[in-house]
């Protein structure tokens, strides 16, 4: 280590945060980082890898955040990937978070750390709120006992930050006084059979060479898989393999307990004398207010309004405040199109630009106001603490469901927008619980396909309207328990995982905080997603653009062309017949609804002509047993890109077929014509089919991005399956009754 | 080794009554009554016994066809000299066997009560003779260094974190399976004799919101069933009381 000591200098520092969930660790992240971060996955896993660089002093540092874990086991993808780290990455300095009013259980991390050898100093953290709670803590004292330099620091108001830094460099120079490894005694027994198995490891140098053999005999001792799994590595790992579990059968029979309980057992013994010697505990400095607040907050009866309450105030800010950005982002896209299309001469070039990329844009950028208040929302709940609570209140229905408490709040979003509904997902900790939440989301109705369900329970349905789209809701919702269930049975056989929440006490929530958050989440989605949904609505645009029908546009442009003129005629001949001005109006009225008919008809034989439109042909086979007709089946393809789509080619679809009536109708009026032959039940049919099919465009991305493709592919096929299955089933049962 | 009560273990004490277990309740009361009382009296039978006063003095004529009491319509009842034995016989039995619940099983007073009113009337001689001696070996050893019912106790009152009630600590004895719950939870602290306190139960009754350490922890009914803890206030110390 001295030897190198003027490499140290140049060289750039790495050091990896370390800590128990809730102990302020993203605090220090932020407070060491700033804006200076980048958000990457772990590879081959979706669990989040922060890192940002800095300087101090002139020393070039990178901070790695590593996920919250309580101890260094291997029992969470989360420990795993931290263990692997710190033995394979060997970061020069690890920062150990300590939660200062809760030292017990933070230096149980500690203690593993100190077995594993690491390099570490300790973020003695929130120490103002351990004082509070009338400890007082002697930081050098706990400093020497643990052989670990220890800086008292407040993440959320940047105290202690630059003490801390000073410690990261001098003890990656080697220059630091307190730094010194230390043994954790576990006594004599125990002692015995780990000298017995670092004997035999001693046999084999190159095991020594790569891992500490103490560390090593420890994990072994206490079952650990991966442990075993490094050791196979080596040659000659029957004799230690034999040995450990000699010695382990030797312990279990003297102290009739098994031996993770023995040793972690000594591990709370060594943190209790170095906590009696280190910490005074004084009468409490103000009252601890968490207790009052959860009164009310998880009261039996207050509980659940608490959390309705807050959930709607979310829900309302996020859709219904979101909605003005969202219309002004619609604005401003409407005009740089037109803006476009002025400088543009005609041509494909400029419909790709305008309706393709802008559109395309418009099509990203609208869910931004979304996520930002959402996450704003979230944020502040996680800050809070009051996440926590939520989960608490509501684990007994999900459970039910194969869920975890917390997956409550992103599938109520799901009712908004399954957008940022399955972004939220992250604040799962568990992945088998986060993906079961994703892969149910989309039957969560959520606000694109209420225009569907308005235009067609409001025309088949008419008074009975509200109840016929609130019964589409239950549905949504009585499928999701279905699915999540079928899901769990198929894909995660190995029952629940179990409920192991810390509830924080209560904090006030910085303004950095919840902006850093903010802005993660917005530029994630941006950078990561809005490429790909960006990238396939141009591809789907492409699609229901071509390829173009040249006859068609010629004979209608002809026909229309002869109506114009033919008009003309007609109205110069009445003004000079001195038809009354009355008379006159209603008379250029229907010419121009003739004319504009004409226009429709055009569009709509075009549309059909498109990829799209002969893929909605031929997919009639699939649709016809659903009791759709060919304008239907189309508008279904069209609703991939966004379920909104959906009523918009109905109307392009269905205005051209009416051109004998004369007058224009609205959409809703125009899918009653008897010639299309919809009924009440192919109209609920096919708003049980809006609701089940696949999701939109940009939900099947995120869902991509944030399960893994695998998955987004599975509840693709799975709910274009339950789709057809269910609206097959009630449309035939329907029949069969007589409606 | 010390020999217990030699005189009083003799089998003839515990012998059958040949009574219904309703008719041992009558002789029971009356027994107490009169060691209460200076008289006993229909009106107070039924009272104690919560019936009417007709059925006692139906079960009241039954026993004196017996020969177990004197009564004489509406006058007292004082029990005859056999009568006097049976009764003895019944008290003894019950109170023994409320001291069984009590001191040693280390039950509540008012349920160690019940239990011995339901036992009494069932359980043969030999076996209210072993029981008897149980607890006179219990009296005996009481006060020596060997604190064996101490010991018993503590294992009576051991049960699963999930029986608890809101607001009720305990100490953490086990934490039984094989699970990586039990991995967890030993890391994060549950360790043999760790105070942990149920602070609260979610409004739907599960999971519920424990206090370990110093900090808040939630677990699910399910999973604090594999918790075996001893509870720190009911129990011993109230009887401790109770031995008096």
């Amino acid at each position: 280590m001295e030897g190198n000591k003027a490499s140290m200098k140049t060289r750039e520092i790495t050091v990896g945060l370390v800590g128990n969930p809730n102990c302020g660790k993203t605090t220090i992240f932020n407070a060491l980082t700033g804006a200076r971060q980048k958000v990457a996955n772990w590879s081959g896993v979706t669990v989040e890898k922060r890192e940002g660089r800095l300087k101090h002093g002139g020393v070039s540092i990178r901070v790695i955040d590593l996920p919250g874990i309580y101890s260094l086991t291997s029992y969470s993808m989360e420990e795993i990937i931290t263990r692997d780290f710190i033995i394979d990455d060997r970061p020069d300095v690890i920062v150990n978070v300590i939660d200062a009013g809760n030292l017990d259980r933070n230096l149980y991390l500690t203690t593993q750390l100190i077995n594993i050898g690491a390099h570490s100093v300790m973020a003695l953290n929130m120490f103002d709120e351990a004082a509070n709670k009338g400890l007082i803590i002697d930081s050098d004292k706990l400093g020497t006992l643990l052989g670990i330099p220890v800086v008292k620091t407040v993440g959320t108001r940047s105290i202690g930050i630059d003490e801390l830094l000073d410690r990261i460099v001098q003890v990656a120079r080697g220059t630091d006084d307190t730094a010194r490894h230390i043994h954790i005694p576990f006594g004599d027994d125990v002692e015995a059979e780990i000298r017995a198995i670092q004997e035999k490891m001693r046999e084999d140098e190159a095991i020594g060479d790569r891992y500490s053999t103490r560390w090593l005999s420890v994990r072994l001792l206490e079952r650990d898989t991966d442990a075993v799994k490094k050791l196979k590595a080596f040659p000659g790992n029957e004799i230690i393999m034999e040995q450990v579990a000699k010695s382990r059968s030797v312990l279990e029979r003297f102290f009739d307990e098994d031996i993770e309980t023995i040793i972690s057992d000594r591990r709370y013994g060594f943190i209790a004398g170095a906590v009696r010697e280190s910490v005074k505990k004084t009468a409490p400095r103000r009252v601890d207010v968490s207790d009052n607040i959860d009164r009310v907050i998880t009261n039996r009866y207050l509980g659940f309004p608490i959390l309705f309450l807050f959930l709607w105030a979310l829900f309302h800010l996020t859709f219904a405040l979101g909605e003005y950005p969202m219309n002004l982002i619609e604005t401003g896209v409407h005009h740089l199109g037109l803006a476009v299309e002025r400088l543009m001469p005609a041509g494909p070039l400029k419909d790709l630009l305008v309706d393709g990329v802008i559109g395309g844009v418009g099509g990203v950028i609208v869910f931004l106001p979304n996520i930002l208040i959402l996450f704003m929302g979230i944020s502040f709940m996680e800050d809070t603490g009051y996440m926590a609570r939520a989960a608490f209140i509501m684990d007994r229905v999900m459970h039910t469901m194969g869920l975890h408490g917390k997956s409550f709040i992103p599938l109520i979003m799901g009712f908004g927008c399954n957008v940022p509904a399955i972004m939220a997902t992250r604040s799962l900790e568990n992945r088998q619980d986060r993906i079961l939440t994703i892969l149910i989301n989309p039957f969560m109705s959520c606000s694109a396909r209420l225009p569907v369900y308005i235009l067609f329970a409001g025309a088949f349905f008419h008074v009975h309207a509200g109840t016929v789209i609130l019964s589409l809701y239950l549905v949504g919702i009585l499928l999701a328990f279905v699915s999540a269930r079928l899901y769990s049975l198929v894909f995660f056989r190995g029952g629940s995982t179990p409920f192991v929440m810390e509830l924080p006490p209560y904090r006030i929530p910085t303004i950095k905080t919840t902006l850093l958050h903010m802005w993660d989440r917005a530029s994630q989605y941006l950078r990561k997603m809005g490429g790909i949904i960006l990238a396939f609505s141009i591809v789907i645009w492409f699609m229901g653009e071509y390829p173009k029908s040249p006859d068609i546009a010629r004979d209608y442009e002809a026909h229309i062309a002869a109506a114009r003129s033919h008009n003309v005629r007609v109205i110069d001949k009445a003004l000079a017949d001195q038809t009354p001005s009355a008379a006159l109006e209603t008379l250029r009225g229907e010419l121009e609804a003739k004319v504009e008919s004409l226009e429709v008809e055009k569009i709509s034989l075009e549309k059909r002509n498109t990829m799209i439109g002969r893929m909605g042909s031929a997919l009639t086979p699939l649709t016809e047993p659903l009791g759709f007709n060919q304008q239907m089946g189309i508008s279904l393809v069209t609703g991939f890109v966004a379920k909104e789509v959906v009523v918009s080619t109905m109307g392009v679809l269905y205005h051209a077929g009416n051109g004998a009536g004369g007058a224009q109708q609205p959409v809703d009026q125009a899918i009653r014509r008897p010639e299309y032959g919809i009924t009440p039940l192919s109209a609920y049919t096919f708003m049980l089919f809006v609701l089940l099919y696949v999701p939109c465009l940009a939900t099947v991305v995120v869902m991509g991005r944030e399960a893994g493709w695998r998955w987004a592919f599975i509840s693709l096929v799975y709910q274009l399956l339950l789709a057809w299955i269910v609206c097959f089933l009630f449309y035939n049962a329907g029949r069969i009754l007589g409606f | 080794m010390k020999r217990y009560g030699d005189t009083a273990c003799r089998q003839e004490l515990f012998e059958n009554t040949d009574l219904s277990a309703n008719m041992e309740d009558y002789m029971e009361t009356i027994a107490l009554l009169a060691s209460r009382n200076r008289v006993v009296r229909v009106r107070d039978i039924a009272k104690t016994l919560k019936i009417t006063m007709p059925s006692v003095t139906a079960a009241l004529n039954k026993l004196r066809e017996k020969d177990l009491i004197h009564y004489e319509k509406y006058g007292f009842i004082e029990l005859t000299d056999r009568g006097r034995h049976v009764a003895g016989l019944v008290y003894r039995k019950h109170s023994f066997l409320k001291r069984f619940f009590g001191e040693i099983l280390g039950m509540e007073q008012t349920s160690a009560d019940e239990e011995a009113c339901r036992l009494e009337h069932h359980l043969s001689p030999e076996a209210c003779r072993r029981l008897y001696r149980l607890v006179e070996f219990h009296d005996a050893e009481h006060g020596s260094e060997i604190e064996w019912t101490g010991r018993l106790q503590d294992l009576m009152d051991e049960g699963p974190l999930s029986e608890l009630r809101e607001g009720q600590s305990a100490a953490i004895v086990k934490v039984l399976g094989d699970s990586p719950l039990r991995k967890r939870l030993i890391d994060m602290g549950f360790r043999k004799g760790e105070r942990i306190t149920v602070v609260k139960y979610a409004p739907l009754r599960d999971p519920i919101e424990l206090s370990i350490k110093d900090y808040r922890l939630s677990l699910r009914v399910e999973e604090a069933r594999d918790i075996m803890v001893r509870p720190l206030e009911r129990g011993r110390r109230r009887r401790r009381h109770g031995r008096e």
